[in-house]
């Protein structure tokens, strides 16, 4: 899952970073093809707009945003699984859609895909090949839709994922939530900083 | 650590077969219950109790009118919410986000989940809980334009943004899912929840349920 998580993170953290060091006047016309400002707008307003139950997790409405703080994986979870689908299908999945953005739907589609069968409660062999179609879609096509996008060890890496889907069955099994949850509780446990010493001063 | 992370997995991959031993299945129902996610959650009330039949303080309201073909006497009991395998399940009138359903027609597991608001929860005639649920009428053009069905492992879909007068009982083991909803002008797109969502009822409880109808 954490390499799902690296690689939104890079579709949409570094964007995001990029476009906050540049000018406001900027904005319209950086990328040839859509308004980086419209796509973001637009996902904006489906988090703030669209109704969930109570047990899904909140996203920040202002995402993107410095005040939002560091998205988490499990909120990246949310929003590969839920809003920047639908943000982007109701951008460009029209019928008077650009072929370049229709493409550009098509390849996060892939990943949206990825995620979708990977983490399925029931694990077949022909889900297993599915995942194995939309990751090479995805990573075969990376550098024809972004340019300035390289092929990184992730990319690379979650091509045995498939293998672990094979031997392993669903991800829930393996997937490291658990230990991303066993981080967070120890990174609030009150800390002077001085590891080892605990068994010196029981002594 | 890593030898022990296999063997973790491979445990949790034994246990997901459908030859495991049902005498092991019961002890991960039991260790899932001690260490699980929800293993130390004590507000959690025994879902088979609050299903099979309502809570004993439960009081009998009037049947609304709309409610009259499911229920036979002029009282029942009237819920705002539910709770189920750790899922809280509204009526509209109170949350509507709880109250989004995808659940199976007539409980027929061969037909594609259909998505509804639950507007009552209701106590039927034989003594237990059940839904009211408006359905999400389908788009008239027949799906097409949908922009979501070019992606078949993406479950979200276009219906219309008005929901069905008449009123569908569904019983709770016929719910698959909450599912999301964005509403654009006239339609809305609904996105079934239930590759999403953390809770699933566990099988030991159909099972049990099966048992006692």
């Amino acid at each position: 899952m954490g390499k799902y998580v690296a690689i939104i993170s890079s579709l949409f953290v570094k964007p995001c970073r990029q476009r906050r060091e540049m000018p406001l006047s900027a904005v319209l016309g950086e990328h040839p093809s859509y308004s980086k400002k419209d796509v973001l707008k637009q996902i904006r307003d489906v988090i703030r707009e669209t109704t969930m139950p109570s047990w899904f997790g909140s996203i920040p409405r202002n995402f993107s945003d410095i005040l939002a703080g560091t998205i988490k994986a499990d909120e990246w979870r949310s929003l590969i699984n839920v809003y920047i689908p639908i943000a982007l299908d109701s951008l460009w999945g029209g019928p008077p859609s650009k072929a370049t953005l229709k493409s550009i739907l098509d390849h996060t589609m892939d990943l949206v895909s990825v995620v979708y069968v990977s983490c399925a409660r029931t694990m077949t062999l022909e889900c297993a090949t599915a995942y194995r179609l939309y990751i090479a879609s995805y990573v075969g096509s990376l550098r024809h839709i972004h340019s300035t996008s390289n092929v990184r060890p992730n990319h690379h890496a979650s091509f045995h994922v498939y293998d672990y889907l094979v031997l392993f069955g669903p991800v829930h099994s393996w997937w490291t939530f658990p230990f991303e949850r066993l981080i967070g509780i120890l990174q609030c446990l009150p800390t002077n900083h001085k590891f080892g010493e605990l068994n010196l001063v029981c002594k | 650590m890593l030898c022990s992370y296999l063997k973790g997995t491979k445990l949790h991959a034994w246990l997901s077969w459908p030859d495991c031993p049902q005498a092991v299945k019961e002890c991960k129902v039991l260790l899932d219950q001690a260490y699980g996610v929800n293993g130390n959650d004590t507000t959690i009330i025994d879902p088979l109790e609050e299903y099979v039949r309502p809570l004993d303080t439960a009081r009998a309201t009037n049947v609304p009118p709309d409610l009259g073909e499911f229920v036979c006497l002029c009282r029942t009991v009237l819920r705002a919410h539910l709770r189920h395998a750790g899922v809280v399940f509204s009526r509209s009138s109170t949350n509507v986000g709880n109250s989004q359903i995808m659940f199976y027609p007539s409980g027929d597991q061969s037909l594609q989940a259909v998505p509804g608001l639950i507007k009552y929860i209701f106590e039927g005639d034989d003594g237990s809980m059940a839904f009211a649920v408006q359905w999400q009428e389908a788009l008239r053009r027949n799906g097409e334009g949908d922009p979501f069905a070019a992606y078949p492992h993406f479950p979200a879909k276009l219906y219309s943004a008005q929901a069905s007068e008449k009123l569908e009982k569904v019983k709770i083991l016929w719910v698959v899912s909450h599912y999301a909803c964005w509403a654009i002008s006239e339609e809305v797109v609904v996105l079934s929840l239930c590759h999403v969502s953390s809770c699933i009822s566990e099988p030991r409880l159909r099972i049990l349920t099966s048992q006692k109808d």
